[in-house]
């Protein structure tokens, strides 16, 4: 039931065509934490969540030594993968649900299936080299709202309003005076490459250059420089704040002056108030631990006279640290979840074995789910541990949904039928073949 | 994948759409959600020099109405259209149900009944852009599907050495309806539209075209119904699809998709004729069905799914 580390072997043959199904981040990775959980519970008889809790672990060691090792130096105390099992296993009725293999049918002849996978919630190891990104606020004379500039970034979920917000935040600003002003020549990299991880690599950067972008505002707002008089004659750059767009003297708030008139006093003379970063590596020690969680749920009926796998219900659960933007992590999240089931489920390159040449290069033949080939309803939940290495510790969703569903919908549809399909996509002609129909 | 150069008529009457085709290097087009994705990916060994344009001529040919205990669907009629028609819903209920669940909801409503019944093969071979694979179907010599990956291929064998399947929804349908298919140049039974021919789909000479499709009305004590299975809930082609019309002690029942044309099952048919629908009964007459089954390599699945769809269809029509 306890295995103390996964021994994981990759088989990478050099062959004159593609890869087989479409890959998704961490694909492998998943298949290799979730499928020997899922064959040991299914052959113990047991919930695959069982086995998934009693390894819990990081990087081969239990958790009672990452606790003790890292948590509680850190002053880290919760428990990401209780917190969002406990959702999960609400939200989907695992406990009543959950049943011995093959052995619950439906009044409409179907038999019912219920799955789970798991995995760290992906974020970029904050130690990495490949993950620099750098940052540059300002405040222009022109119209007084912050400006976010640096190169175009493709990657995300709507990662420019996170980026915006994070800013409004810190320099105490509307957000809808914030703007995200991208370009598309390299220098300043807005997320270097996009790609995954986008919010913990870039939030970094995005902090010190809006903190470094106020300071430079209120300096600009007591200095008196070539005789000027500031806007806020005999204090100092501590004595201020900022808020809706607003700087205000602390001690008396009605002595105060919008962001806009601040940087306009001084239009003829100075700079904008401007602020640039970069992101640095951390220096914690085991930093890339990744000790947040997410689980996914699904639950199907599968047709024993075609095959067919119906869908039911999905469940995502993902600790994202802390959640900056709930409508783009539930994006990524049953965003994720659709192609990692469709993936699974149906996609597969098919080659012409005589030639060589791939059959289904187009969207009829290769199978990509449509809308409506998930029937029942998808709830995102979103955890909020703050246990990431971004600022606020922020961690992030990505497209980790996706590459750890493949094994959710391979475990539910063992535990419908009680028989193991062993490649994927799991297509009603593997379905059948295991039911000993084809 | 682009169009090449063609020349476009836009035929005013039937006569002048007949005598561009006649003239050789032609192809007529309706609704187009075929013929444009066949030309855009040049599957074909001959590029057609002219294209024409069906859906110009006058009076048109797109109504759907009853007439003389027969309804009659004009051939440039949309998919759509027939799918949300409440008179063929109601009594002509396989054919309404095979229109709904043909492709997707923006395809029926751009292709026509007339085009959906010449459509060519899906066979991936034949489909292969650039005519990468010069098919029997195409004039050539070798069925790359025999020797290939034939997952969704025939299971009751080849004509002329041909594999794939016919992939038309609404092809089962009319046959079990016992549907008539009028041309410029004749009246042909539904049953024996679809043939064997290079590189099309139907027995229509290249100067023919499809005018109207008629539906006796069925007796009151028939019901029909169409089932398919899909890899995908829309959007995709069959892999089976069945249609059945049952009642007054006939059975009438078309397979798709298993066969190089609409396949008729009759022992089947024979099976549950005159026999009260219950589930046994549809059992039995789907094991007739697939009786004469013969597997390719890869395609022994869909025996059973062949099995199962007969047997529902006739379930549908109790």
């Amino acid at each position: 039931m306890k295995t103390p580390s996964y021994s994981e072997t990759y088989i990478i043959p050099y062959v004159n065509k593609g890869p087989k199904t479409v890959y998704r981040h961490g694909m492998k990775e998943s298949g290799a934490l979730n499928l020997p959980i899922s064959v040991v519970a299914g052959e113990l008889g047991m919930p695959t969540t069982d086995i998934a809790e009693r390894n819990e672990g990081s990087h081969g060691d239990d958790m009672d030594y990452v606790n003790r090792r890292f948590k509680e130096p850190w002053g880290w105390t919760r428990d990401s993968m209780a917190e969002v099992m406990a959702a999960g296993k609400a939200a989907i009725d695992w406990d009543n649900k959950w049943h011995p293999p093959g052995t619950k049918q439906l009044a409409n002849g179907r038999m019912h299936g219920i799955g789970f996978s798991f995995n760290k919630q992906w974020q970029a190891d904050p130690n990495a080299e490949f993950f620099p990104s750098t940052a540059v606020v300002s405040i222009p004379r022109i119209d007084g709202t912050a400006k976010l500039i640096g190169r175009h970034a493709d990657g995300g979920w709507n990662s420019e309003t996170s980026w915006c917000q994070i800013v409004a935040d810190e320099l105490g600003m509307k957000y809808e005076d914030v703007e995200c002003r991208p370009f598309d020549y390299p220098g300043f990299d807005l997320k270097q490459g996009s790609g995954s991880s986008g919010l913990v690599s870039m939030s970094p950067a995005l902090v010190r250059a809006a903190r470094r972008c106020r300071q430079r505002l209120l300096e600009l707002a007591t200095e008196e420089i070539s005789g000027m008089r500031p806007a806020f004659p005999g204090l100092t750059p501590d004595d201020l704040d900022v808020k809706d767009s607003v700087v205000f003297e602390k001690a008396n708030p009605e002595n105060s002056l919008s962001v806009y008139r601040v940087v306009q006093l001084f239009w003829e003379w100075h700079e904008p108030a401007i602020g640039t970063s970069a992101s640095l590596k951390h220096d914690i020690e085991g930093a890339d631990r990744a000790l947040m969680r997410q689980v996914h749920f699904v639950e199907v009926e599968v047709d024993t006279e075609t095959g067919e796998v119906i869908v039911t219900k999905v469940v995502n659960v993902n600790d994202v640290g802390k959640c900056v933007t709930p409508e783009s992590v539930r994006a990524q999240q049953y965003g994720g979840a659709w192609m990692g089931i469709g993936n699974s489920r149906n996609e597969a390159v098919y080659y012409d074995p005589q030639t060589g040449v791939k059959l289904n290069d187009n969207l009829i033949d290769y199978k990509w789910f449509s809308m409506n080939d998930i029937q029942g309803p998808m709830e995102q939940i979103i955890v909020e541990t703050g246990m990431g290495y971004g600022p606020y510790g922020i961690c992030g969703c990505s497209e980790a949904v996706g590459a750890t569903m493949a094994t959710c919908t391979s475990d539910a549809i063992y535990n419908a039928i009680g028989k193991r399909i062993t490649s994927f996509p799991t297509t009603p002609d593997k379905v059948l073949k295991a039911l000993g129909k084809a | 994948m682009q169009l090449q150069r063609f020349k476009n008529v836009n035929a005013a009457t039937l006569d002048e759409a007949i005598s561009v085709l006649a003239a050789g290097s032609a192809m007529a087009v309706a609704g187009g959600t075929d013929v444009v994705s066949t030309l855009r990916a040049q599957i074909l060994r001959d590029y057609p020099e002219t294209i024409v344009n069906l859906k110009t001529i006058a009076p048109s040919l797109d109504y759907i109405r009853e007439e003389g205990g027969m309804l009659k669907i004009g051939a440039l009629t949309r998919v759509g259209d027939i799918a949300g028609n409440s008179i063929v819903y109601g009594k002509y209920t396989a054919l309404a149900e095979a229109a709904h669940k043909t492709a997707s909801p923006n395809v029926r409503e751009l292709g026509t009944i007339g085009g959906n019944v010449c459509q060519l093969s899906r066979c991936w071979y034949f489909r292969k852009r650039d005519n990468r694979f010069d098919c029997i179907r195409k004039g050539g010599t070798l069925c790359n599907a025999v020797e290939g990956d034939n997952r969704y291929h025939s299971i009751f064998g080849d004509i002329m050495g041909c594999v794939c399947v016919n992939a038309s929804d609404i092809a089962p349908a009319l046959i079990a309806l016992g549907a008539t298919i009028v041309t410029t140049k004749r009246e042909i039974e539904a049953e024996q539209f679809w043939d064997f021919a290079i590189p099309g789909s139907t027995i229509l000479d290249v100067d023919e075209i499809i005018t109207e499709i008629q539906v006796p009305e069925p007796n009151s004590d028939v019901k029909s119904a169409f089932v398919k299975f899909a890899l995908r809930k829309s959007i995709d082609f069959p892999v089976v699809n069945c249609a059945a019309a049952i009642g007054g002690g006939v059975a009438s029942i078309c397979l798709n998709a298993v066969f190089v044309t609409p396949y008729r099952p009759t022992a089947a048919e024979e099976a549950i004729a005159g026999k009260p629908i219950t589930e046994d009964n549809a059992e039995a007459a789907g094991e007739e069905a697939i009786k004469n089954s013969e597997p390719l390599s890869m395609n022994s699945w869909k025996i059973q799914i062949a099995k199962t769809m007969v047997k529902r269809a006739i379930l549908s029509c109790q």
